[in-house]
């Protein structure tokens, strides 16, 4: 590519960018630090069995996770996009909504309806005359199997979604073909549609297991021994720093793997978007007695217990508990969460288009482009373990700053970040910033770079080209991830819980310690505040699916 | 990069604007010990600004290094001070006030830290069980099989009474002792205290260890009374050792920027007022003697308390975690 392509460089926006960039990258550099400095020697108090116990839990909760959210995700995509059967149209998005629970939320909303003491087993033992524990078996839900049950509830969405668009996107000549030949529609799920729709499957399973590797608040409250929960209780509750991150090392094994499945997987949707042919409507198969009934249900159980259920009984328990939860503490924590989040949002959506930016249309060094790759990398690493990343270099920095003030200037620096809500915000952008700048990354991808090189030939500014051509096309894209971008972080549990500032609880940590504490009624009210917050991304990709659907009922 | 250092000095002088306040690190939940703060704020017009944490106060504070905001870690457990000792995060306190409100076993002997309340851990039974504890001991005992819940093992206050049955019995003793009270259990450890309660009301077990003061919580709470009300208080040990007691306390941190506001809450916290917010609000046993009881914990009647020094006790806590590891207490 030749140099008239790039824009003027703009040195500030350049010195932002590689700052911004270097900023998201030193969290993850500094775990990394951290691995290969770490010194030998280090099982004094924490011997193999115990790695062996957090190994093999991590294992059994990624492959059970796995395996159901595939179960649950493929078989509804497939039925909804392909098969007519009573109410489709609504199981449509609705089969999104259970993305709208935190797992650390559905969780504590289970244990308390599955309690010894609760509805369910109350009712069974006096429909069935039982007197006591012993007279019955109930399954404990604090349990492994039980973390992987209320996980897979609220992370299938991932699978569906990406599964169900790569079904609508799939050959319809072939699909077609495949039905002349009379294949039965089991025989063209498995030979037409599954191979096609396979790298999205594969991106949407990398990404719910990210999440279930994420997750603290389930394990935590389960008492389930993952390694997040390991790393976290060695770094943060005994201080043992050398077994953590040995602990650390054995989690980058998994990290590494999601993350590389997810981008093979993204790598191959572009592959096999642009091979696609989208000319006529999708053949779909009725489903006539039986089976319809079948499909109907089989679509109904995950909507059910995912949404329906801890749903309808976090209302029951809000408004039961409404005095309870309705506290100035509730009120301010809400305020906390908005301003927080708003203000996240905002900043982590400027920060992603200056790295799209810097990316596009700037020649960029080897070293910068490194950090911006590495600084994509956040959303695979666990926020408990991100936050220990955080508060180490930032605390370094800053006692490092104050004693050069005080040597230069005389001046007491302090703290000045890891005490406010900027810390918590910088967090979040390690975190978050994949999901403006991957949004923004692939929708600018529409416009041949050959764009900007005529344009700026033919003598318009750069600043004209990106208001011209670029912003109409990224403006959709950025509304998106600002409205994605604030629900995570109205949602997110770890980092805030350890990254807050003096008097200051959001609805998340509320949730949290209340929840911690068996007091269910108190946390409902914000709990069910979060979830409602939560249906927004589902309204929006609702919105994007049924527009790239009428795409093909519009040709 | 105006705006770049406009925030900076915004961040700079934000940070620095607040003088007349006061900032604690607590391990206590923000609603048991808020009623506190609130009437030290009304009473001397110190903000009294709070962070609350259930685990990790030692590593922020090591993190955070000289410049650290924290005045006061405000604690449970003997432990936990223990630990803050030996990680040099703290400094003494010579004051008159606090050497007379409270006695010398429940504070460090180089005035470290400070006890401000005692706890029982207090064993509760259901009050339709056939059968009669007296004993820690007898939790272990197989007539109890199927019938104990208790929380996380690991959590500091089983640990602090294992490390007392540790220090009375022997470590053999209390392997064995471990190895029973796990084939006792009824479901893996789980749940706070008060879960432990519930679990005995609902018929899932019949007996459990609780800190004393969350039954007299429960008592006052509309939805937990009957909860509480399905149980039998016993203080164990009475013709042994006494009653494990554990402390809540309150530490000076080495930097504190805030020192003289500090002192100034930490008295108020051991002086008459302070004491008696705490014993009727938490229901604790205040350190103060001269304080009276809460209604609610007076009625339990005294009993005779484990005397032995809790810094003995705290030094076995390393070893009995490793022994509940290697016992698998928890899974």
């Amino acid at each position: 590519m030749n140099k008239a392509f790039y824009l003027e460089p703009n040195k500030y926006f350049i010195s932002i960018t590689v700052f911004a960039s270097f900023l998201v990258a030193l969290p993850i550099l500094s775990i990394f630090m951290n691995l290969y400095t770490s010194g030998q020697g280090l099982f004094n108090f924490f011997d193999l069995s115990t790695i062996k116990i957090y190994l093999k839990t991590t294992f059994f909760l990624l492959l059970g996770v796995g395996f159901l959210v595939l179960l649950l995700g493929v078989s509804t995509a497939w039925f909804v996009t392909m098969t007519n059967f009573p109410f489709v149209k609504f199981f449509e998005w609705s089969l999104l909504l259970p993305l709208a629970f935190p797992s650390y939320i559905v969780a504590f909303t289970y244990t308390d309806l599955l309690d010894y003491s609760g509805p369910i087993q109350t009712f069974l033992r006096s429909y069935f005359e039982w007197s006591s524990y012993n007279d019955y078996y109930f399954p404990n839900l604090r349990s492994l199997g039980g973390a992987i049950i209320m996980m897979s509830l609220v992370l299938y969405p991932y699978v569906y979604l990406l599964a169900r668009t790569a079904f609508l996107e799939q050959s319809v000549n072939t699909l077609e073909i495949s039905k002349n030949l009379g294949k039965s529609p089991m025989q063209s799920f498995f030979d037409v549609s599954l191979p096609f729709a396979r790298p999205a499957i594969v991106l949407g399973l990398s990404l719910a297991l990210m999440e279930s590797l994420n997750d603290f608040g389930t394990v935590e409250f389960f008492a389930v021994p993952t390694l997040t929960q390991g790393i976290y209780d060695l770094w943060i509750g005994s201080g043992d720093y050398a077994s953590g991150t040995r602990l650390a090392s054995i989690m980058f094994i998994f990290v590494f793997i999601l993350y590389f499945m997810e981008r093979a997987g993204r790598a191959k949707i572009e592959i096999y978007q642009t091979v696609s042919s989208r000319l006529s409507k999708l053949p779909k198969y009725t489903l006539e007695g039986w089976k319809k009934n079948i499909v109907f249900i089989l679509c109904l159980i995950p909507l059910f217990f995912g949404f329906l259920i801890p749903f309808i009984f976090l209302l029951y328990l809000s408004f039961t508990y409404f005095d309870y939860g309705y506290t100035s503490n509730f009120i301010s924590a809400m305020f906390n969460t908005f301003y927080l989040s708003f203000l996240s949002a905002i900043i982590i959506c400027i920060v992603g288009v200056m790295v799209v930016y810097s990316k596009r249309v700037i020649r960029l060094n080897k070293i910068v482009r490194f950090l911006i790759n590495i600084s994509s990398m956040g959303y695979a690493i666990p926020g408990a373990v991100l936050a220990v990343g955080i508060i180490i270099p930032i605390n370094f920095f800053e006692n490092s700053f104050d004693n050069l003030m005080q040597k230069v200037l005389g001046l007491n620096t302090g703290l000045f970040v890891s005490g406010t809500i900027f810390i918590l915000i910088f967090g979040y952008l390690v975190r978050f910033l994949i999901i403006p700048s991957g949004q923004i990354e692939s929708s600018l991808k529409k416009i041949p770079p050959t764009v900007d090189m005529f344009s700026r030939s033919v003598g318009y500014s750069s600043f004209t080209v990106m208001k011209k051509f670029h912003f109409p096309l990224i403006k959709g894209a950025l509304i998106t991830s600002f409205l994605l971008v604030f629900v995570d972080c109205v949602k997110e549990l770890p980092i805030t819980l350890l990254l807050r500032p003096f008097n200051f609880e959001t609805l998340s940590t509320n949730v949290y310690l209340f929840a911690s504490d068996e007091m269910y009624g108190h946390a409902s009210l914000g709990a069910l505040t979060i979830v409602l917050i939560g249906i927004i991304p589902v309204i929006i990709m609702t919105k994007l699916i049924s527009k790239s659907r009428s795409k093909y009922e519009h040709s | 990069m105006k705006f770049f250092f406009l925030i900076f000095g915004f961040l700079f002088v934000y940070s620095n604007i607040f003088a007349n306040e006061v900032n604690v690190y607590s391990y206590r939940k923000p609603h048991l010990v808020a009623p506190l703060f609130n009437k030290f704020e009304k009473d001397t017009g110190i903000k009294v600004n709070t962070v609350f944490a259930e685990k990790g106060i030692v590593q922020r504070l090591k993190n955070e290094g000289k410049n650290s905001p924290a005045d006061l870690i405000f604690t449970v457990d003997i432990g936990r001070l223990d630990d803050l000792k030996n990680n040099d995060l703290l400094q003494a306190v010579n004051s008159n006030a606090l050497n007379k409100n409270i006695p010398d076993f429940l504070r460090d002997k180089d005035s470290m830290w400070f006890g401000l309340t005692s706890r029982a851990r207090v064993i509760v039974i259901s009050k339709k069980s056939k059968h009669t504890i007296k004993n820690y001991e007898d939790l272990a005992d197989s007539k109890f099989k199927g019938k104990v819940c208790i929380r996380s093992a690991k959590h500091p206050y089983m640990v602090g009474l294992f490390s007392s049955l540790s220090f009375h019995l022997g470590e053999d003793q209390l392997k064995s002792y471990l190895t029973d009270l796990k084939s006792n259990l009824v479901r893996k450890p789980q749940g706070n205290d008060r879960a432990q309660v519930k679990a005995i009301y609902s018929g899932l077990c019949e007996v459990s260890v609780i800190n004393h003061y969350y039954l007299a919580l429960m008592l006052n709470d509309k939805v937990q009374k009957k909860w509480a009300d399905s149980v039998n208080v016993i203080f164990p040990n009475q013709s042994t050792f006494g009653t494990h007691m554990n402390i809540s306390g309150v530490a000076l941190a080495k930097n504190a920027p805030n020192k003289k506001n500090a002192i100034m809450l930490m008295e108020f916290l051991s002086s008459p007022i302070g004491q008696s917010l705490y014993s009727t609000a938490n229901n604790e046993y205040p350190v103060n003697s001269k304080i009276d009881l809460s209604d609610t914990i007076v009625t339990w009647g005294n009993f005779i308390k484990d005397q032995t020094a809790l810094s003995k006790i705290a030094s076995f806590r390393k070893t009995v975690i490793k022994i509940i590891d290697d016992l698998n207490i928890n899974n």
